[in-house]
């Protein structure tokens, strides 16, 4: 009987909360600490777990036996309220030197666990190891396998979001491509014209969408050695850059003004006429045509600058205009398929 | 082909696989890290890491550019364009522009209409043509669409700009305002400070007069939820051109102003201040008595208007013939000594301040006023202050000199609620004891009191002020 009334009595009175990790280990935590974690607090309080070994609540599979020790550490020390932000700041700064593994592994686990405090630390001090190094460099830190190849490094803003915008620029270009083909030919200038023209429409669509299916023979950056002046833009009054850059770009900014992309500066937030490389195409083609061309894009590019619903009116009479079948839009406002009215090839 | 080499190369590449833990983060916390990158260039570096890195930079929220260290203005224009071209449609939240090279600024107003359109929260912007005519320097008007946006929180504005703000829903969202104006050519900033409905913290930096035709600016703060203000102005007295601040902040909670030298300040309805720093710098160059009267005036005004604050650090020079407001909530007081004018603004204050509770002291020397003998005169009634509210007194500088003994003592002998005093004494002269003799013959008023003495190791110089 006093062995009964004996094991009621607990000698100590905190309570504690049971975590399970993915492993199966099974460890104890002060409940005030474990609170501190958002996942853990709401499992607790909606599902009631962990107040048992027999019902200890499972961590996410990222959370590791190691890393559970250093957040359960970083949760005893800021759950306490008194602390001033200097110690806490102080904490933290010791804290979070460790090497970029262990840095790694505890951000994951406190992103499983919405930690948001310490994923917000741990994210600054990935920031700061990767702040100023070179790609090479990086890699190298982080173990970060080498697999783009050199032309997508070169063309590393390949716009693989599907923007609408893009889509419709890409079939712009190509209906004007036709036309100018077809008028090219009606008018029995030689091949090697067309191919200039459509190369230099071409230089605009590889540096806009990286050679997609719509443009054919799409040479790569490598080969276009040849200097290229580029045409000033009627308002702006700013050198042109004659470069020949040839040197293996690293930083991305050098990569924007590398030589081979000579129709780069795709300016579609203003109305500066997208630069042409007219360099070939003065000689070749006709100037009246090329000023025709030069308005429609500028007119486009203009277009393509005001708000997007404006744009889809805009497009949706140009359609009309063209016998084109109505474009759908979704309720975000970015359009859908376009129809076999603009797809004219 | 080489089996060995080719089995060799693929378990190295497992390998490899494996220890890349940073790229098997979600995409968001790869976002999320490089948010914190400063520039966007780092940023847009990482796409060319690896296949996983290609579009993680897209989705950053945060864009910093700024051509300080590029001079090539035409590949940096063709880098904003790019990034913001194509960039995802995911929100902008903060974007920062420093262009000192970009004459076109249509394509800047490209580019803001850009953050505006994709939501951006924190804008900071400076926008300057060095490029251009010395003479007539060409100003960068800010957008109307910047005055409207409904998602910006915070602003940031240094160099010059024509602002006109529009006459009705004007920064429906503007929380924090930072304006940095060094050398203004126009006076269009200052409608800025008083169509910002719902602002909460402000500052004012700059610097002003060098130049003859250097406009005369008056801001008019009037900021019906502004809690935070924080003035730090700079003038160049040569043309006599003095910019006047009045503000008009009923819910301001703290001030901090520095003067250099000290303006029209005035704080029309002020009545929750809380924390108040106010320096005024020594105008050097002119010792007349024209100068101490302007002073006085000034110092008047400004002290009035601060007369709410419930702690105050008050470093200014020559203020003797200013007339002090009472400050009935005053319980905390740092104060600057200059040997312009110094116990009697003490005295001045102790006899003002009935609810003072911590006193902080610094001694300095200054350049500026005589260099008398600085008698402590004790008042005529001792400040009721002394009698049962102050509890610590803190001195620095000490030196040990007749009148600063004298001070110690009558306040030691009169502080009936006194329970520390803490001294620390220039350490030239190994005078530790004996201060300690001196004090221990006082008579202390207060029975618990307890008198430290330390040595000062730090120069005593002018109050260190740091930006804030």
């Amino acid at each position: 009987m006093s062995e009964a009334v004996m094991a009621v009595v607990k000698p100590e009175m905190k309570s504690y909360i049971w975590l399970q990790t993915a492993d199966g280990s099974i460890q104890q935590v002060e409940e005030e600490v474990a609170m501190f974690c958002p996942m853990i607090c709401r499992e607790i309080l909606q599902t009631g777990m962990g107040s048992s070994k027999n019902y200890a609540i499972s961590l996410p599979q990222r959370v590791n036996p190691a890393v559970l020790g250093l957040i359960l550490d970083y949760c005893r020390f800021h759950q306490v309220p008194g602390r001033s932000n200097k110690e806490r700041k102080t904490f933290d700064e010791k804290f979070i030197r460790m090497d970029t593994k262990k840095l790694c592994e505890l951000t994951s686990a406190a992103d499983s666990l919405q930690l948001k405090p310490l994923v917000d630390l741990t994210s600054r001090a990935l920031a700061r190891i990767i702040e100023g190094k070179t790609p090479e460099e990086i890699r190298e830190t982080f173990h970060l396998p080498d697999d783009l190849t050199e032309e997508e490094k070169l063309e590393p803003l390949r716009n693989i979001t599907d923007d609408p915008r893009i889509r419709l620029l890409n079939r712009l270009y190509a209906r004007k491509r036709k036309e100018l083909k077809e008028r090219e030919k009606l008018k029995n200038v030689e091949a090697e014209e067309e191919r200039v023209d459509q190369r230099s429409v071409d230089d605009l669509l590889t540096f806009i969408n990286g050679g997609n299916g719509d443009s054919k023979g799409v040479k790569t950056n490598k080969n276009k050695k040849k200097n290229r002046r580029r045409k000033d833009p009627p308002k702006d009054s700013s050198n042109n850059v004659n470069g020949n850059h040839n040197k293996e770009s690293e930083a991305l900014s050098s990569a924007f003004h590398n030589e081979s992309r000579p129709s780069s500066s795709c300016n579609l937030q203003d109305c500066t006429a997208i630069e042409f490389d007219d360099g070939d195409v003065d000689d070749d083609l006709d100037p009246a045509m090329k000023e025709q061309l030069d308005r429609e894009v500028e007119d486009f590019a203009r277009r393509l600058n005001s708000d997007w619903p404006e744009r889809m009116q805009e497009i949706l009479s140009l359609g009309q205009e063209r016998r084109l079948a109505p474009i759908n839009i979704n309720g975000n406002g970015s359009a859908r398929r376009y129809t076999t009215g603009l797809d004219q090839r | 082909m080489d089996f060995n080499l080719v089995t060799g190369l693929m378990s190295e590449l497992e390998a490899k696989r494996v220890k890349d833990r940073i790229s098997a983060l979600p995409d968001a916390v790869l976002c999320h890290i490089l948010s914190f990158l400063d520039r966007t260039e780092d940023a847009v570096t990482t796409s060319v890491l690896s296949k996983r890195w290609k579009k993680i930079w897209a989705s950053v929220p945060s864009l910093v550019f700024c051509d300080e260290d590029n001079p090539d203005c035409v590949s940096f224009v063709r880098f904003v364009d790019n990034v913001l071209f194509f960039r995802n449609s995911t929100d902008i939240r903060k974007f920062h522009l420093q262009s000192c090279c970009v004459k076109d600024f249509a394509r800047i107003y490209g580019w803001i209409g850009t953050a505006i359109r994709r939501n951006v929260v924190e804008l900071d912007l400076s926008v300057e043509d060095f490029a251009g005519d010395d003479d007539h320097p060409r100003v960068f008007e800010l957008p109307e669409s910047v005055f409207t946006c409904k998602t910006l929180m915070v602003l940031g504005l240094s160099s010059n700009f024509i602002t006109n703000p529009p006459t009705s829903g004007c920064f429906p969202s503007l929380k924090s305002l930072n304006v940095q104006i060094d050398h203004p050519v126009n006076k269009s900033v200052e409608k800025l400070f008083s169509c910002c409905p719902v602002l909460e913290n402000l500052r004012i930096g700059g610097s002003h007069g060098m130049q003859r035709d250097d406009p005369i600016l008056n801001f008019n703060v009037s900021a019906p939820e502004l809690k935070t203000l924080r003035i730090y102005w700079s003038s160049c007295d040569v043309y006599e051109k003095c910019c006047k601040f009045h503000i008009n902040a009923p819910k301001l909670e703290n001030f901090h102003l520095w003067q250099d030298p000290p303006t029209d300040c005035f704080l029309e309805n002020s009545k929750t201040l809380v924390k108040v720093t106010i320096t005024l710098c020594d105008p050097l160059h002119d010792n007349s008595a024209e100068a101490d009267h302007r002073f006085a005036i000034r110092g008047t005004a400004l002290l009035a208007g601060i007369s709410s604050a419930r702690s105050l650090y008050l470093s200014a020079h020559r203020l003797k013939k200013c007339c002090l407001p009472t400050f009935d909530k005053l319980s905390r007081l740092e104060l600057i000594l200059y040997n312009c004018y110094y116990w009697e603004l003490l005295k001045e204050l102790l006899k003002r301040s009935p609810n003072l509770e911590r006193l902080v002291l610094e001694l300095n020397e200054c350049k500026c006023g005589e260099s008398s003998d600085h008698q402590w005169i004790p008042p005529r009634f001792v400040p009721s202050c002394l009698l049962s509210q102050l509890k610590t007194i803190s001195v620095r500088g000490f030196k040990g000199k007749v009148d600063e003994m004298d001070v110690a003592k009558y306040l030691l002998e009169n502080g009936e609620g006194l329970k520390k005093m803490t001294i620390y004494y220039n350490d030239h002269l190994c005078m530790k004891e004996e201060l300690h003799k001196q004090f221990s013959m006082f008579q202390w008023g207060s029975v618990t009191c307890q008198v430290e003495l330390f040595a000062d190791i730090r120069e005593a110089n002018c109050a260190s002020f740091g930006m804030f």
